[in-house]
C-alpha cells in the first residue's frame, strides 16, 4: 500500500516535472518569436535604409564626372560657357535631391586625415604641413547624418624620411 | 523570468585571408551578419598608429599612409616559423621577424606582435557584429581554417579566438564548412571536391563523407591566386589600350589608377552576368590638348582570354589533389564552389572540366565557409536538433474540387503544428452532401497527387448551388497527424477523419512526386486552363439562365430569346471538349448578359447579382472565399 503511494507520488512529480519543462520550454519560444520579431523590424529597418543609401551612393560617381565636366568648361569660349550654365543647373538639382534627403558634402582638404572619413590614395613627402594633412580631395565624401555614405579619396601629407624623428632604430 | 541561464548561441567565423564573414544560426537557418558598415564581410585588415588601432574598412583606407602598420594577409603567417614564410615576407610591406621560439612575428613600432594577436582583432570586429545584431553577449564560436594548415597553425587559430574573449569550441576545416552549408554531410561514402578560390588564395580538397564525418583526404591549392589577380589583369589590359590610344601612361597617376581599379572590379562582376561591359571613365586626366576620357567595351570572351592563364593556373593543384587522393575524376561524387572568383562562367567551365561534372553553386560561394561554421555551432549547441522537431510537411495537402483540380491548402514547407480553413461550396442546385477527398501532392489535378482519405458530408439542407457554405478545415498537429473536418455552417453538421502523416510517402515518393511536378508543370497548367475555361462556362450559363428567369417579365421579348438561344450554345459547348469553342460561347453569351443591364437599367432597376457565399462574421481573418466548389458527389 506504502509503495503504491509512493509509486503514485512518485508519477505525479514527474508530471510536474514535465509541466514545468514544458512551460518553460513555451516561455522560451514566445520570447525566442518575439525577439526574432523585434530583430526582424530592426532588420527591415536597417536593410530600407541601406538600400536607399546605396542608391543614393551610385549615383555619387557619375555626379563627380558631371561637376569635373562642369569645371573644365571655365576656360572654354562663351557660347558653351551659356550651356555649361544650364547644365549646372542640373547639377544643382540633383544636388538638391541629396539634400533632401539628408545627405551632405563635408570638405577634407586641410583637415587631418580620419580613415572613417577619408580613403588614402597616395602620400607626398612635405615639411611644410605636420603629416596627416590631408593636401588633396580628389574625390569629395558625403555624409547622411552621423555615417559616413561615401569617403573622400585623398592624398596625404607624409614628413620625409630623413627628417622623421620616429625612424625605428634597433 | 527563468531561472536558468539560457544557453549562448555559437557564431561561425570564416577567419579568411583577405576578408572575413561572420553567421549564426536563426529559426533552423544559418544566416550571415552585415558588420556596422553594411557589408557582410569584412576585410581582415588591422593598423595600429600610436594608441589608435583600426580594424576592416576604416584601416584598408589609411593603408597606403602607414603601410609598415597596416596588417593584411596575417593569415599567412599565423602558426608558422619564421624560416618557413621567407618567400611570404616578399609579398607584405610590413616587417616579418623571428621570436626566441622561431615563431614569425610581426614588428610595429619595434614591438612584437604575434598574427595570433592580429587575427584576434578581426575575431573581436566579428564578435562585436554578431552581438550588435544579438544583442546580447556571444562567448562561443566555431572558426575555419583551411584543410592544410597543421596542428601549430590550428592551435594557433584557437589561440587567436581565446585573445578575442571567444571559446573556440572546435576548428573545423573550410572545405567541411562549405560542404555542410550544402547539406552534405547527410550523405554516406562519398567523395567531395571543393574548389575555393577566392579574394587572394586558391584552394582544392577532396573530403570523404562517411556517416556524418568529413575526412580530408587530400589538399592542395595556390596560395597567390585570387580575384585580385583577374582585376589587375583588366587594369593592365586599360592601361595598355589608353597608352595606344591616348599615348599616356596612366599607372604613375595614383588617383587615376584608383578609379581604374574601381571599373575593373565592376566590370568583372558584370561580365559574369553579361556578355559586354562598358567602361566609361571620363576626364580620367588632362594633358595640353585638353580634357582625356577612357571608353572602353569589355566583352566577356576578351576577359576569359586575359585571364585565361590564372585560370589554367587551378588545373594542377586540382590534378595532383585527385592523385594524393588516390581517384580518378570519375569517383568523385559532387563537386562545390567556394569563394566570390568561382561566379565567373569560365572558372565555373573549367572545374566541369576538370571534374566531368555539373559543381553545386550557392548564390554567395563567398558567404557558404561561414555559413557552414555556424551551422556546426547550431549542431553542437543543439539547436539544429531542437529545430528538427519543428518539423515542416514535406508536400502540399489540399482537396479535390470542382473539374478535379487539387485546391491546396497547407502549401508544402509549411512549418507544423498548422491550422489552414476555406470555406468552399457546392457545385449543383439542392446538392445533398459532398465528398471531401483529402489530397498530398504538387500536381494541378486531384488524380495526378496521391489520395490520403476521403469522407461524405451528408444531409447538407437543399439550397441553390454556392449557397451553403462548408468549412473545411486542415490541422496537423506536431507529430504530423493531420485533422480534416467539414463542417455546413447552417446547419452546424461535421464530418471529421484523422490521417496519420506516416501512412504516406518515403522520402523517395516525395523527391519523386516533387521532380514529376516540376516536370508536368506546363502540361498541368494548360489542362487547369482548359478546366477553367469550362467551369467558367458552366457557371456563366447557370447564371444567365437565373437572371433570365428572375427578370423575364422585365425584359423585351427578343432579348430573353436572343440570351436563351446563346446559354443553348455554352451549354452545347459544354457536351464537347473543344475548348476554343466553349470560350467563344462563353464570350458572346457574356456579351448578350450586358444586355440584360442595360435593359434593367432602362427599366430604373438593378442588375442581378451574381451570387458569391457571404462572408461570416465568426470567420477568422486568415480563412478566404474560395471561388472553387467542391465536386458534387453524383457527378463523380
Amino acid at each position: 500500500m506504502t509503495e503504491e503511494d509512493q509509486e503514485e507520488t512518485l508519477n505525479s512529480m514527474n508530471v510536474i516535472e514535465e509541466l514545468k519543462e514544458c512551460k518553460d520550454k513555451y516561455l522560451r519560444l514566445l520570447a525566442e518569436s518575439e525577439n526574432a520579431r523585434k530583430r526582424m523590424q530592426k532588420e527591415k529597418q536597417e536593410s530600407i535604409r541601406f538600400a536607399v543609401e546605396n542608391v543614393l551612393a551610385d549615383i555619387l560617381s557619375p555626379l563627380d564626372n558631371l561637376e569635373n565636366a562642369l569645371q573644365a568648361m571655365q576656360n572654354m569660349p562663351e557660347e558653351v560657357k551659356k550651356w555649361a550654365t544650364g547644365f549646372q543647373m542640373i547639377l544643382s538639382h540633383f544636388k538638391d535631391v541629396l539634400t533632401q534627403n539628408g545627405v551632405t558634402v563635408f570638405l577634407s582638404e586641410g583637415s587631418d586625415f580620419d580613415p572613417h572619413l577619408h580613403e588614402a590614395v597616395e602620400t607626398e613627402e612635405t615639411d611644410e604641413v605636420p603629416e596627416g594633412t590631408i593636401l588633396r580631395e580628389f574625390v569629395r565624401g558625403y555624409k547622411v547624418g552621423d555615417h559616413v555614405l561615401r569617403p573622400a579619396r585623398v592624398k596625404v601629407a607624409k614628413t620625409p624620411i630623413n627628417n622623421s624623428e620616429q625612424k625605428i632604430g634597433d | 523570468m527563468s531561472q536558468e541561464k539560457k544557453k549562448g548561441r555559437i557564431i561561425g567565423i570564416d577567419l579568411g585571408t583577405t576578408n572575413s564573414c561572420v553567421a549564426i544560426m536563426e529559426g533552423g537557418q544559418a544566416i550571415v551578419i552585415a558588420n556596422a558598415e553594411g557589408a557582410r564581410t569584412t576585410p581582415s585588415v588591422v593598423s595600429f598608429k600610436g594608441d589608435e588601432r583600426l580594424v576592416g574598412v576604416p584601416a584598408k583606407r589609411q593603408a597606403v599612409t602607414n603601410p609598415e602598420k597596416t596588417i593584411y594577409s596575417a593569415k599567412r603567417f599565423i602558426g608558422r616559423k619564421f624560416s618557413e614564410v621567407q618567400s611570404e615576407i616578399l609579398t607584405v610591406p610590413y616587417k616579418v621577424a623571428q621570436n626566441a621560439n622561431g615563431d614569425a612575428v610581426i614588428q610595429i613600432d619595434g614591438k612584437s606582435l604575434s598574427p595570433e594577436e592580429i587575427g584576434a582583432q578581426v575575431l573581436i570586429k566579428m564578435k562585436e557584429t554578431a552581438e550588435a545584431y544579438l544583442g546580447e553577449t556571444v562567448t562561443e564560436a566555431i572558426i575555419t581554417v583551411p584543410a592544410y594548415f597543421n596542428d601549430s597553425q590550428r592551435q594557433s587559430t584557437k589561440d587567436a579566438g581565446r585573445i578575442a574573449g571567444l571559446d573556440v569550441k572546435r576548428i573545423i576545416p573550410e572545405p567541411t564548412a562549405a560542404a555542410l552549408a550544402y547539406g552534405l554531410d547527410k550523405q554516406h561514402d562519398k567523395k567531395i571536391a571543393v574548389f575555393d578560390l577566392g579574394g587572394g588564395t586558391f584552394d582544392i580538397s577532396v573530403l570523404e563523407i562517411g556517416d556524418g564525418v568529413f575526412e580530408v583526404l587530400s589538399t592542395n591549392g595556390d596560395t597567390h591566386l585570387g580575384g585580385d589577380d583577374f582585376d589587375n589583369a583588366i587594369v593592365h589590359w586599360m592601361l595598355d589600350e589608353f597608352k595606344k590610344e591616348n599615348g599616356l601612361d596612366l599607372s604613375k597617376d595614383k588617383m587615376a589608377l584608383q578609379r581604374l581599379r574601381d571599373a575593373a572590379e565592376k566590370a568583372k562582376i558584370e561580365l559574369s552576368g553579361t556578355q559586354s561591359t562598358e567602361i566609361n571613365q571620363p576626364f580620367i586626366t588632362m594633358d595640353a590638348s585638353g580634357p582625356k576620357h577612357l571608353a572602353l567595351t569589355l566583352t566577356r570572351a576578351k576577359f576569359e582570354s586575359l585571364t585565361d592563364r590564372l585560370i589554367e593556373r587551378t588545373i594542377e593543384p586540382c590534378v595532383k589533389a585527385l592523385k594524393d587522393a588516390g581517384l580518378s575524376k570519375e569517383k568523385i561524387d559532387e563537386v562545390i564552389l567556394v569563394g566570390g572568383m568561382t561566379r565567373m562562367p569560365a572558372v565555373e567551365k573549367k572545374v566541369k572540366e576538370i571534374f566531368g561534372r555539373e559543381p553545386h553553386k550557392g548564390v554567395n560561394p563567398d558567404e557558404v565557409v561561414a555559413l557552414g561554421a555556424a551551422i556546426q555551432g547550431g549542431v553542437l549547441a543543439g539547436d539544429v536538433k531542437d529545430v528538427l522537431l519543428l518539423d515542416v510537411i514535406p508536400l502540399t495537402l489540399g482537396i479535390e474540387t470542382l473539374g478535379g483540380v487539387l485546391t491546396p491548402l497547407v502549401e508544402r514547407n509549411t512549418t507544423i503544428p498548422t491550422q489552414k480553413k476555406q470555406i468552399f461550396s457546392t457545385a449543383s442546385d439542392n446538392q445533398p452532401a459532398v465528398t471531401i477527398v483529402v489530397l498530398q501532392g504538387e500536381r494541378k489535378f486531384a488524380k495526378d497527387n496521391k489520395e490520403v482519405g476521403r469522407f461524405d458530408l451528408t444531409d447538407i439542407p437543399p439550397a441553390p448551388r454556392g449557397t451553403p457554405q462548408i468549412e473545411v478545415a486542415f490541422d496537423i498537429d506536431a507529430d504530423g497527424i493531420l485533422h480534416v473536418s467539414a463542417k455546413d455552417l447552417q446547419s452546424g453538421k461535421q464530418q471529421k477523419i484523422r490521417i496519420e502523416a506516416k501512412s504516406g510517402l518515403s522520402e523517395q515518393e516525395i523527391k519523386r512526386m516533387l521532380k514529376d511536378a516540376e516536370d508536368h508543370q506546363e502540361e498541368d497548367k494548360i489542362r487547369k486552363e482548359a478546366i477553367e475555361v469550362r467551369n467558367e462556362a458552366d457557371s456563366l450559363a447557370f447564371r444567365a439562365q437565373k437572371s433570365l428567369d428572375e427578370y423575364k417579365d422585365k425584359l423585351p421579348a427578343n432579348i430573353v430569346s436572343e440570351i436563351q438561344s446563346k446559354i443553348a450554345n455554352v451549354k452545347k459547348a459544354l457536351e464537347g471538349t473543344d475548348n476554343t469553342a466553349i470560350s467563344l460561347a462563353t464570350s458572346e453569351l457574356n456579351t448578350h448578359m450586358q444586355k440584360i443591364g442595360e435593359a434593367m437599367q432602362a427599366h430604373q432597376a438593378n442588375a442581378p447579382q451574381a451570387e458569391a457565399p457571404k462572408e461570416s462574421g465568426k470567420q477568422a481573418p486568415d480563412i478566404e472565399e474560395a471561388e472553387v466548389e467542391i465536386l458534387d458527389k453524383e457527378e463523380k
